[in-house]
């Protein structure tokens, strides 16, 4: 039994609930926010070492047999998605230090990040399509006290949307699961696998495919479902926006990825050529919409979208090359979109406005800043040798392995736009004059600038040393649509039906 | 007893109260409507787990163990939810989802 992958999940929470019992000292409650973050990190990264040689490990809830329990799974994919989980919120966690206002952080701000790690770290690990609901109420709830903390106008406006849509989303999600509870009799991933190959029920399972694609699309913010996103992101404090776009709609597209990749493997390949349409106009219509933004965060918000297209393109190509290729390039959009993020934050606070109208001169006022952003920038169009180049270049092989010539020349295409729509803000808050005197303004503060620096540089180092990381994920692509070893990961070599008929005598 | 009431009955009650549900919440105005509208939809999925386990899988009761969890996080929600109004009516003295936006800037 390897009850340490409860590890991630007993961490965030005992740090949550001591945090608010002492919510009253800050630096205790900073340190304790720090502690469970990095345990988080340091056992993703544990985790991450030891998956690929040893295949998914398990651990049964109590020791309560696989389809009956409760069972956390960890394979390659939940493995990489734990460690960025954390990574990213320790930079966040280090950008609130020096940017949210005390206001917050004594009304509980440490507490609902640990809970937004906690939601995400059960939703990546878990093995149960219903555990999988719980742990998306569990992030989505923390994530609606981050929204609205501060209560301004905007905030409740922008929450509001945020709020409604997202529940929809989430009921469609549960409504999927009781339908495949009717059809398949049960919600271990491992037992629905199991059983989805025995069950010939092809129509009921397309209509549950299509509920999936439907309550997680809406969660990864495609198109036509990603409304609530631009008008929601841009109003909360910037560390706030940073962790939701790394981490919210990229547990969408997880989810995605596990429910077709292992569950619905048979429906991917009918789904597969809607999935890709749905991909290339995601791309196309989230760089779009950025063009039309004069907001710094308004902008990268509308880039979330476009990026989350190339990730659900990685599903499209319906392989385990394909999907692989999806991990890659969702590790890599983590990375730089929290650092792109946090520059444009920083810049923000600086400015003391996100108008790029109202913004300007800052590459000579700050160098350093103006320079990460235009690495950062450059990772994120994917030119050479930045992590970004890597993974547009492997979608791009497996697109054009694969015969998909159309959507491997979108994603292309996107490319271009994406930087045009990026040197917009570079030459509106970096390049062009300022209207005002720059020496008038604040100096960025080490704390401000180093998390998107620190994230930039390891865009850069993935793309110098892309070997490891390709190699991770292949096999994690693999591992992700092999469900024989998944079966016998959870249930044994006998499988989950046997299991389940010893149990029925 | 048992075949008194055919199951796709009672799954046609469930289809009915997640499609008042999902209209409830989509055309009300009032948000607290809208949030009531989210709870019909929850419980119509309630329904169908419950006659699916008493259908198929009646000598467990993991059907009833998914119900009570998801009255248990519509619990949650609902709490979220409503704090959210009550903030919301504080700001714009609404509850009229038209209105707060046109109250804006």
């Amino acid at each position: 039994m390897t009850f340490h992958l409860f590890i991630p999940i007993v961490s965030p929470l005992i740090g949550a609930a001591l945090a608010v019992l002492l919510h009253r000292q800050w630096v205790v409650v900073r340190a304790l926010t720090l502690i469970s973050v990095l345990i988080n990190l340091g056992y993703g990264l544990w985790l991450m070492s030891v998956v690929p040689q040893s295949g998914p490990l398990v651990a049964q809830a109590s020791g309560w047999l696989a389809p009956f329990g409760i069972s956390l799974v960890a394979d390659g994919m939940s493995a990489l998605m734990v460690m960025l989980a954390a990574l990213l919120m320790l930079t966040t966690v280090v950008y609130s230090f020096y940017s949210v206002d005390r206001e917050r952080e004594a009304h509980f701000y440490y507490p609902l990040l640990l809970l937004l790690l906690l939601g995400v770290s059960g939703a990546f690990l878990t093995g149960d399509l219903f555990n999988l609901y719980v742990w998306f109420e569990v992030l989505l709830v923390a994530s609606f006290g981050l929204i609205t903390l501060g209560g301004s106008r905007e905030q409740l406006e922008g929450g509001l949307k945020y709020v409604v849509l997202n529940l929809l989303g989430s009921t469609a999600f549960l409504f999927g699961c009781g339908l495949m509870y009717g059809f398949a009799g049960t919600l271990n991933m491992a037992h629905i696998a199991e059983r989805m190959a025995t069950l010939a029920d092809p129509g009921l399972q397309t209509v549950l495919a299509g509920v999936f694609l439907f309550a997680f699309g809406s969660k990864a913010a495609i198109v036509p479902l990603f409304f609530w996103l631009p008008s929601s992101y841009h109003t909360p404090p910037v560390a706030v926006t940073a962790i939701f776009s790394g981490l919210m709609t990229k547990v969408g597209v997880y989810s995605l990825y596990r429910v077709f990749g292992l569950l619905l493997q048979n429906e991917l390949a009918i789904y597969a050529p809607w999935i890709t349409l749905i991909a290339g106009l995601t791309m196309v219509i989230g760089v779009l919409g950025a063009v039309a933004q004069m907001n710094v965060r308004r902008i990268l918000s509308f880039h979330i979208i476009s990026q989350i297209g190339y990730s659900v393109m990685g599903l499209g190509l319906a392989s385990a090359a394909g999907l692989a290729a999806g991990l890659v390039f969702t590790a890599h959009v983590m990375i730089v979109k929290m650092a792109l993020f946090f520059i444009g934050g920083a810049a923000e606070q600086i400015n003391g406005t996100g108008d790029l109208k109202k913004m300007g001169g800052l590459a000579r006022r700050e160098p350093l800043l103006a320079l990460f952003w235009f690495l950062g920038i450059l990772s994120l169009a994917g030119i050479p040798p930045l992590s970004g180049f890597i993974g547009k270049l492997i979608l791009l092989q497996v697109g054009v392995s694969q015969q998909a010539y159309l959507i491997t020349a979108v994603a292309a295409g996107t490319s271009i736009l994406t930087f045009f729509s990026m040197l917009k803000i570079w030459n509106e808050v970096f390049w062009k004059k300022s209207y005002e005197d720059v020496n008038r303004l604040p100096r960025v503060r080490f704390g401000l600038l180093a998390p998107g620096a620190a994230l930039v540089i390891l865009s850069v180092a993935l793309g110098l040393v892309a070997g490891p990381l390709v190699e991770y994920n292949t096999i994690a692509g693999q591992q992700l649509f092999d469900r024989a070893a998944y079966i016998t990961a959870v249930c044994g070599a006998d499988g989950c039906e046997a299991v389940y008929r010893a149990a029925v005598k | 007893m048992l075949n008194a009431v055919p199951l796709p009955a009672v799954l046609t009650l469930a289809a009915a109260l997640f499609c008042i549900g999902l209209f409830g919440a989509l055309s009300r105005r009032n948000l607290i409507g809208v949030l009531m509208g989210v709870e019909l939809m929850l419980n119509a999925v309630n329904i169908n787990l419950v006659a699916f386990w008493r259908y198929f899988e009646a000598r467990y009761i993991t059907g009833q163990t998914f119900a009570i969890f998801i009255i248990a996080v519509a619990a949650a929600e609902a709490a979220v939810g409503l704090a959210m109004v009550i903030a919301v009516y504080r700001h714009y003295v609404t509850v009229q989802a038209d209105e707060i936006d046109r109250l804006r800037g």
